[in-house]
């Protein structure tokens, strides 16, 4: 049996309420679940849910579509926040195999709205350079933060030649915040 | 200490067990007076914070001068969503024209009237900077279930080359009912300068789940020993579901047993519950010897679900522009995908079907 049982209980409030206000308990979670005295899922003080395993990533997929061999003019717009996020890994693919990519290739650079780094990867040189339907990550994350108002944007760059990518999408995964 | 605490109890129910008859939510949280999170009773977790956004970009490609005809799909959900922002972007400046530009609006397919006001190009857009289409209200953005949610350009004096736009929404999956009556009605109750900075609700076991909600006595969300959330046999709440939208371009018969759009890759183990599909221009079933398959994989090319597009006239898909189709019933058997799996389209053309232009696809699951 349950240690804490509300069945059919009569009413319209919420069964269980709690208000911080301020003191002591002013940072403290509404809800703590652990195991074994590890903490696996929480609601904090900000209302904001933590749940267990992957519950708490979420991802934007975003298509930018075909780019073109000479793409430096070209910037891509891929997301803004309207909260608190933190970007935790991003990938990319291709739906077509690339030519060669001995030679020719792109950077794939991923900035937030003030210029700053969030993620960059050249284009593997190899042949094909990248593989159809195969995700590649873009590496460790920097400036992964972003707030309310705050966006990220793709910018390719030639490496010699450059290459063209069919279908390039990204993947993005993020924890949200306040 | 908080108000509720259960440390190693031994039993097989969960430590909580919540079974809500009439409409009264399951928890409530406030800080300082101001709500910030709910639990109601249909598992739904409503929150004031980031946690409720939700984000699709989707690149259309090109928006032509002569625009009229396209309509662009964006967006479908399981269930009734709002939108809250929407920024349109190009990959290249385009220079402000007063007397040719694009007015672009935003529509759902339940009704005939723009959402939105309308964004116009005359001032010009600079590239990758996002420009705010205005008047978005909660009412105006309410994009019921089974709708779909699309943009329809409309040129002007002789109109305006839109290069690589990208439309980045913001949306909210809406609370399925609202609670009514007094918040101060409650079973249990702590309201400012409880000392102690423990959780409020604190459980810790080695085995038990931590919370069971049922509603009617039928199980809509559990969270287990690990945290994790997961909806009854017979109901998910609809939070728990996650999108990933992909304008997947003009797909031509050249594609046929070709190209592979992947779509999404799960951080863990996922399910898919449904597809969505449509094009920015009309598609008729009307051909028995010219039509293209779409084919959801998985990455091994296992087929997960299926549409047939500008025919047979027996059992293909009629396109309207701008609309998001389910592709029905989906095969269980490959519908979950690890998290070294993704999900794709592939295409398979019967004769020389004409193009399929824009398609877009969504992809609605939940994580095991």
């Amino acid at each position: 049996m349950a240690d804490l049982r509300l069945v059919n209980v009569p009413g319209s409030g919420p069964l269980i309420y709690g208000d911080q206000g301020a003191g002591t308990r002013a940072a403290a979670d509404f809800i703590t679940f652990e195991k074994n005295d590890t903490e696996v899922f929480s609601v904090n003080y900000l209302g904001i849910p933590d749940p267990g395993g992957v519950q708490n990533t979420r991802q934007i997929a975003v298509q930018v579509g075909d780019i073109v061999a000479a793409s430096d003019a070209f910037d891509y717009f891929l997301f803004e926040s309207r909260g608190t996020i933190t970007i935790t890994k991003i990938e990319y693919c291709v739906d077509t195999d690339t030519l060669d990519g001995g030679t020719n290739g792109q950077t794939l650079l991923i900035s937030n709205n003030a210029g700053a780094k969030i993620a960059s990867v050249a284009t593997p040189t190899a042949n094909p350079g990248v593989d159809a339907a195969t995700w590649t990550t873009l590496g460790d994350i920097t400036n992964e933060e972003l707030t309310t108002g705050q966006y990220c944007y793709f910018s390719p760059t030639v490496v010699s030649s450059g290459l063209v990518m069919s279908g390039l999408t990204f993947l993005i995964s993020y924890t949200t915040g306040a | 200490m908080g108000l509720f605490d259960s440390e190693d109890t031994q039993d097989r129910d969960a430590a909580i067990l919540i079974d809500i008859n009439n409409n009264r939510d399951a928890m409530r949280y406030d800080n300082a007076g101001t709500r910030e999170f709910t639990l109601t009773k249909d598992g739904f977790m409503d929150c004031a914070n980031g946690w409720k956004d939700r984000y699709a970009s989707v690149y259309i490609g090109d928006v032509a001068k002569d625009s009229d005809d396209f309509k662009y799909p964006l967006l479908r959900a399981m269930s009734d969503i709002t939108i809250t922002n929407i920024e349109l972007t190009l990959d290249t400046t385009l220079d402000a024209d007063g007397s040719n530009y694009e007015s672009i609006a935003f529509h759902r397919s339940g009704a005939s009237a723009a959402l939105f006001t309308a964004l116009t190009t005359t001032a010009g857009l600079a590239l990758k900077t996002p420009s705010a289409v205005s008047g978005i209200t909660s009412a105006a953005g309410a994009i019921p279930k089974d709708e779909t949610f699309y943009m329809a350009p409309t040129m002007v004096g002789t109109g305006g080359i839109l290069s690589g736009v990208g439309l980045h929404i913001t949306y909210t999956i809406d609370r399925p009912e609202a609670q009514t009556g007094t918040v101060t009605d409650n079973v249990l109750r702590a309201k400012n300068g409880e000392a102690g900075t423990d959780g409020l609700i604190q459980t810790d076991h080695l085995q038990r789940d931590s919370l069971q909600l049922k509603r009617n006595g039928v199980e809509v969300l559990t969270i287990d020993v690990d945290g994790i959330m997961r909806g009854g046999c017979d109901y998910t709440p609809v939070d728990l579901y996650h999108y990933a939208v992909v304008n997947v371009g003009t797909i031509i018969a050249a594609d046929s047993a070709a190209k592979k759009s992947a779509i999404f890759k799960p951080g863990g183990t996922a399910t898919i519950k449904k597809v969505f599909f449509g094009a920015d221009t009309v598609a008729l079933a009307d051909s028995e010897t010219a039509y293209m398959e779409v084919i959801i994989t998985d990455d091994s090319s296992n087929r997960i679900g299926s549409a047939f597009v500008h025919g047979p006239a027996s059992s293909g898909t009629a396109l309207v522009a701008g609309r998001l189709y389910d592709m029905g019933e989906l095969n269980e058997t490959y519908a979950t995908i690890a998290s070294t799996e993704h999900a794709q389209v592939e295409y398979l053309a019967l004769g020389s079907p004409a193009d399929i232009a824009g398609l877009t696809v969504i992809i609605a699951y939940t994580y095991i």
